[in-house]
């Protein structure tokens, strides 16, 4: 990934869909991004866990975010990807409906987010971004990614 | 002071790790052998120490150091008859090697450690008084045989080495230099970090020692840290010159020594003898707690800056199972196959590019043979002598027993056995659990014993063999045995169980509450075995392990653990199934059978006990489960035929219902990510050929979570009464059923080595045969078709390659799927339906499968693979058999139950000119023996056999003296080390595997006797 001087301090983030709501993740955080393709899955596993997946040899797990987030289960639809990311050195997979841009935000205008958020979904967002007079959430992926 | 690489220190604790890893037994050796030392092994034990001291110093581990030097000490007086390895002397170099272990293992602590009492006791057992070699007014220490002492430009520090260790690496025409550096300015440098620098040095010759002059780096007044001398001896082939510039150093900073400045002899040059005081400890070690007297505050400056405990890069734990050790030529067949691989891969590219389909095809074969060519060969690195953890035991009885007041004989056989590295270190806790058990409540104490009758010191044995395809590791003691009344009597009082349950429960079954969790009787707590960690643990290791463990015990004869497990957790052979289309393995350690119950017979062979399914198999009640139901998948339930795969958790045997039965293969294990990882229904998932992912089953947590542990005990005994007796009419015998076209056909499961798919493309035509590839090998393959009348294979279908093995070489039978193996119970049929290539037939199911002539088959395809011995043993039999050829009387006895293998084995010794008498059990066997006794020379029984089997036969031919020289040989199945142990105490001659038919015709002209 290049970066020219003057976009030093600036986030990359990738944002997506789940549902109606956009949500992003700093690329940084981000292995990969893939279709989706046959997940195995795993019976017995808790409600957000979709199942397994063959990637290229490794088993990853892959979470269903919207649900994850208890927004609608963000499994269905042909733009559906699904984002790999490193979990200490094991690969997740996060299950979104639709994969946006990849903006770039000054870390300045990042804002904590809304009070009104329902408590158990603020616990899964850093930040907010405000982006094209909508607001894009910034996930906070080691709480997402936490076995609770 | 961070002068020390993580890569370099790493890689010295490995070695010294390894160095230290046989120790204890070499030295209970030495002190057994007394003061008969072998001298080789005394010398193994100080090189190790010897080496472990040079890399301390290196590294400037000064407590290392010094500990190594006095063991050095103590070893080299061993070598040299000075000194008696007794019991006392031998206990010392134990727990100073313990010691030096300890601190090894914990280097960065260990200038801190103190080893005062054990530097002490070795100077004093060295000394023969009370001298610690740390007090100054010791007497100058002369100079080791043969011993160098370099002295240092500007320091009281001297470097020693032994000549023969310079004249080794100096014979290669290398030049011995003495490099004086510092390390505060010549490295490191810019660009060049020390860890690289002392990789230069590597590269340009062989370092032999090299030491941080602590003496030089001025007093605690001084700035700390303006110079910081380093020397190094090293040998190089290069000349000063070409050394300072591949180092990049000042050429006067080397200094060769050539031999007017080496020392020549010794005694050492008398202006030598001034710098010996300063020896051995060029830094006295904290530890001590008075300064040397006389010393000056310099050296405590420089201690101060040794004991600096290593911190650097955060390698503060070290995780022991990093890095292993692998053979060398090993590597070199890796690269090998590396390279075929790379070169196939061009091919595979060029073929594609042309679109040369014959291209495709071989690339396709070339890959195909060296990958599993390479899965194998990296599958050998990781594997590992079981005798790893086994030395460890000796020191753990001897001590062990010892604080108990036993004596205590350890037995180990089988160290050789290899299993995979996660193995091996998985096992050493519950393997140390159980023999300290075995020690410690298994073996009585002496007195104890001899009121019992038996001798006073108890024999521990540590057993290791291969099984099957798996590793059979044994614990067993002549101890006391296992009670099960005391063991059900504590788990009653612990409320593990109920009375009722216990009412019912065989002594195998209490003997097995041992390994209940919270079970730990209250006299078994002590320090050695009670410590909090409970046989259950155990057992949930060795699960872990995918193992399974059994408990045998006789009261008041002693105990055995068995312990089974797979030789690799890498890749094992799982069968799969489906249910709710979803396909699974089973790892086919846990597998016992595959039962499919036809709809008509569910109602009569599965019952229901309360909620619980139960199945009658063979007087047995098996517990079932639905694996649907299990895991809690919601679909409709399916009619028809109830497919049921036997599995057992190690204690008790229960049924898994599922859709579908397919084949078995042999899977990578993949672990699963640690948010599904608490699931215990899995031992992990597995990628299958279609590039889908299945998970695998875990028996043991199958049958925990769905609650049937708990419901065998009452279920089985209730119906114990009601299950009919039910008769096994004719004989029991395992079929491997499969189709050819519309067909069904089947093949003794015995004769069957392997079941795998393929595809109508696998199978090719050479010179008219057809053949196809397998496992890197050109096997030939033959179809049901060419042996009889029955009709062609369905090619459309699904095809599968059923592998036998006949004279050491595999050949395969093509056939369409659905692949099945049935345990016929009903008599086979060998006159009605008998033609060419059938033996016989049987009815499955309401349905008449007829079974295929394999022998038959394969001897008229293939008959040069029986004509290609060698014509030595033709000429040396062939008088024998022409001596027979018709004549009248039988010489030749075969009793064998199965009318088929009968048939088998007959066929093939009357082919050989010998005359038969065959019986179908061991009491008939023993009639026709007794009324032919003049004329039979040889027996060939079976083992598993009605009425008597062949032990039990050839027990009552050994038993009469007339009878004692007649060689027998047996045919079986069962052909683990245990089986052939019991063959050989009933007086066995020769102990075959069914049925290789080479292997018998030999042992027939080997044992028959010439007139």
């Amino acid at each position: 990934m290049e970066q020219h001087e003057e976009h030093d301090d600036l986030l990359l983030v990738v944002t997506f869909y789940v549902g109606e709501r956009l949500l992003g993740i700093p690329t940084e955080k981000i292995q990969e991004i893939i279709k989706v393709g046959v997940i195995t899955d795993v019976p017995n596993a808790p409600g957000h866990i979709i199942g397994i997946l063959n990637l290229r040899g490794r088993i990853v797990t892959v979470i269903d975010l919207g649900t994850r987030l208890s927004l609608e289960s963000s499994r269905q639809g042909d733009e559906g990807r699904i984002i790999i990311l490193d979990d200490g050195g094991e690969s997740v997979g996060l299950m979104v409906d639709r994969i946006a841009d990849v903006i770039r935000i000054d870390p300045q205008e990042l804002t904590p987010p809304p009070a009104n958020m329902k408590a158990n979904q603020s616990d899964f967002f850093d930040t907010v971004y405000r982006f094209q007079g909508g607001l894009v959430g910034l996930l906070a992926v080691d709480a997402v990614l936490a076995i609770d | 002071m961070d002068i020390l690489d993580d890569e370099i220190i790493l890689g010295y604790i490995e070695e010294s790790r390894e160095h230290l890893a046989d120790i204890e037994t070499d030295l209970l050796t030495i002190e057994e052998q007394g003061a008969e030392i072998n001298r080789e092994l005394v010398n193994k034990v100080f090189r190790a120490a010897h080496s472990i001291k040079g890399g301390a110093g290196f590294l400037n581990l000064t407590t290392i150091k010094e500990l190594s030097h006095g063991l050095e000490n103590i070893l080299d007086m061993i070598r040299n008859r000075a000194l008696v390895p007794s019991r006392e002397v031998v206990t010392l170099l134990l727990l100073s090697f313990d010691k030096l272990r300890d601190m090894i293992n914990n280097y960065q602590e260990s200038n801190r450690a103190d080893i005062s009492g054990v530097v002490a006791d070795l100077a004093a057992l060295a000394g023969g008084g009370g001298v610690s070699p740390a007090q100054a007014d010791m007497p100058p220490e002369q100079p080791e045989q043969g011993e160098l002492v370099i002295p240092l430009p500007a320091s009281d520090s001297v470097i020693r080495i032994s000549r023969p260790e310079l004249e080794r690496a100096t014979s290669g025409g290398g030049t011995p230099y003495l490099l004086a550096l510092d390390l505060m300015s010549d490295v490191p440098r810019p660009g060049v970090t020390l860890p690289d620098f002392i990789g230069m040095l590597d590269h340009c010759g062989v370092v032999l020692d090299g030491l941080v002059a602590l003496d030089l780096t001025g007093t605690l007044d001084e700035e700390p840290g303006e110079v910081l001398p380093f020397f190094v001896l090293m040998v190089s082939n290069l000349n000063s010159q070409e050394l300072a510039a591949a180092l990049n150093i000042c050429q006067d900073k080397i200094i060769p020594l050539d031999e007017s400045v080496l020392p020549v002899a010794d005694p050492p040059p008398p202006h030598l003898q001034s710098y010996s005081p300063a020896e051995p400890n060029f830094s006295p070690s904290p530890a001590f707690s008075s300064p040397p007297a006389g010393s000056d505050p310099v050296r405590q400056g420089g201690v101060s800056t040794a004991a600096a405990p290593q911190e650097s890069g955060g390698a503060a734990t070290l995780l022991p199972e990093s890095t292993l050790r692998i053979n060398v030529s090993l590597l070199d067949v890796l690269m090998n196959l590396a390279g075929e691989l790379v070169l196939s891969r061009n091919q595979l590219l060029q073929a594609i590019l042309r679109g040369d389909q014959a291209g495709l095809k071989a690339a396709g074969h070339r890959i195909n043979s060296v990958t599993s060519e390479l899965q194998e060969t990296i599958m050998l690195t990781r594997m590992q002598p079981i005798g790893t953890i086994f030395n460890k035991f000796t020191r753990v009885v001897r001590d062990l027993s010892r604080e108990l007041g036993k004596e205590i004989n350890l037995v180990i056989s089988g160290k050789e056995v290899e299993l995979d590295k996660t193995i091996i270190e998985g096992l050493s806790d519950p393997l140390t659990h159980l023999v300290r058990n075995a020690v410690d409540h298994g073996i009585e104490n002496p007195a104890e014993r001899r009121r019992a009758g038996k001798s006073g010191g108890g024999t521990v044995r540590l057993h290791a063999y291969h099984e099957a395809g798996q590793v059979i590791i044994e614990i067993s003691d002549d101890g006391r045995g296992i009670n099960p009344d005391k063991v059900s009597r504590s788990a009653l009082a612990k409320g593990l169980i109920t009375a009722e349950q216990l009412r019912l429960m065989s002594d195998k079954d209490r003997r097995f509450l041992i390994m209940m969790p919270g079970f730990s009787t209250a006299d078994q707590i002590t320090d050695i075995s009670g410590r909090g960690v409970g046989m259950d643990v155990v057992k949930t290791n060795i699960e872990k392990l995918n193992g399974l463990i059994d408990i045998e015990s006789e009261d008041g004869r002693g105990s055995l653990f068995q312990i089974k497990l797979p030789l690799t957790l890498a890749i094992i052979p799982c069968l799969f199934v489906e249910t709710c289309c979803r396909r699974y393995a089973i790892p086919q350690v846990s597998v016992v059978e595959t039962i499919r119950i036809g709809e008509a017979q569910i109602r009569d062979r599965i019952q229901r006990v309360g909620d619980a399914e139960v199945l009658l198999l063979r007087g047995e009640i098996i517990p079932i489960i639905h694996l649907k139901e299990a895991l809690g998948i919601s679909a409709a339930d399916t009619e028809g035929d109830l497919n049921l795969v036997i599995v057992t958790n190690g204690i008790m045997q229960y049924g898994m219902a599922v859709q579908q039965l397919h084949d078995s293969e042999e899977i990578v294990v993949k672990p699963l990510g640690r948010h599904v990882r608490h699931l215990k229904e899995y031992a992990g998932a597995t990628i299958m050929g279609d590039g889908q992912v299945a998970l695998i089953l875990d028996a043991s947590g199958l049958a925990h979570s769905s609650g049937i542990a708990t419901i065998s005990g009452a279920a089985r005994s209730e119906l114990k009464y009601q299950e009919p007796q039910r008769e096994l009419s004719g004989e029991n015998r395992a079929l491997l059923t499969f189709y050819n076209g519309g067909q069904q056909l089947a093949v003794p499961l015995e004769l069957v080595e392997r079941v795998e798919k393929i595809s109508a493309q696998a199978v090719e035509y050479v010179g008219g045969r057809r053949v196809m590839q397998y496992h890197g090998q050109v096997m030939p393959l033959m179809e049901v078709g060419d042996i009889t009348s029955a009709g062609s294979l369905d090619e459309e279908r699904d095809l599968v390659v059923i592998v036998f093995a006949f004279a050491g070489r595999e050949f395969g039978l093509a056939a369409n799927t659905p692949v099945d193996s049935i345990d016929c119970t009903t008599a086979i049929d060998g006159e009605t339906l008998r033609q060419q290539g059938i033996v016989g037939s049987v009815i499955i199911q309401g349905q008449t499968v007829l079974i295929v002539d394999i022998v038959a088959a394969v001897t008229s395809w293939h008959p040069e693979w029986f004509e290609s011995e060698p014509q030595e043993t033709m000429a040396s039999y062939s008088p024998t058999i022409s001596r027979h050829r018709g004549g009248g009387a039988p010489t030749i006895l075969l009793a064998e139950d199965s009318d088929f293998f009968r048939e088998q084995v007959r066929r093939i010794i009357e082919e050989q000119g010998y005359t038969v008498v065959a019986c179908v059990d061991g009491a008939l066997a023993w009639e026709a023996l007794n009324e032919h006794a003049e004329s039979i020379r040889l027996v060939v029984s079976d083992i598993e056999m009605p009425n008597l089997d062949g032990l039990e036969l050839t027990r009552k031919i050994r038993g009469e003296s007339r009878f004692r020289e007649l060689p027998v040989i047996t045919l079986s199945s069962l052909a683990g080390e245990e089986n052939v142990a019991q063959g050989n105490d009933a007086g066995v001659t020769r102990y075959l595997v069914k049925l290789d038919r080479d292997e018998l015709v030999e042992a027939i002209a080997d044992l028959y006797p010439p007139e």
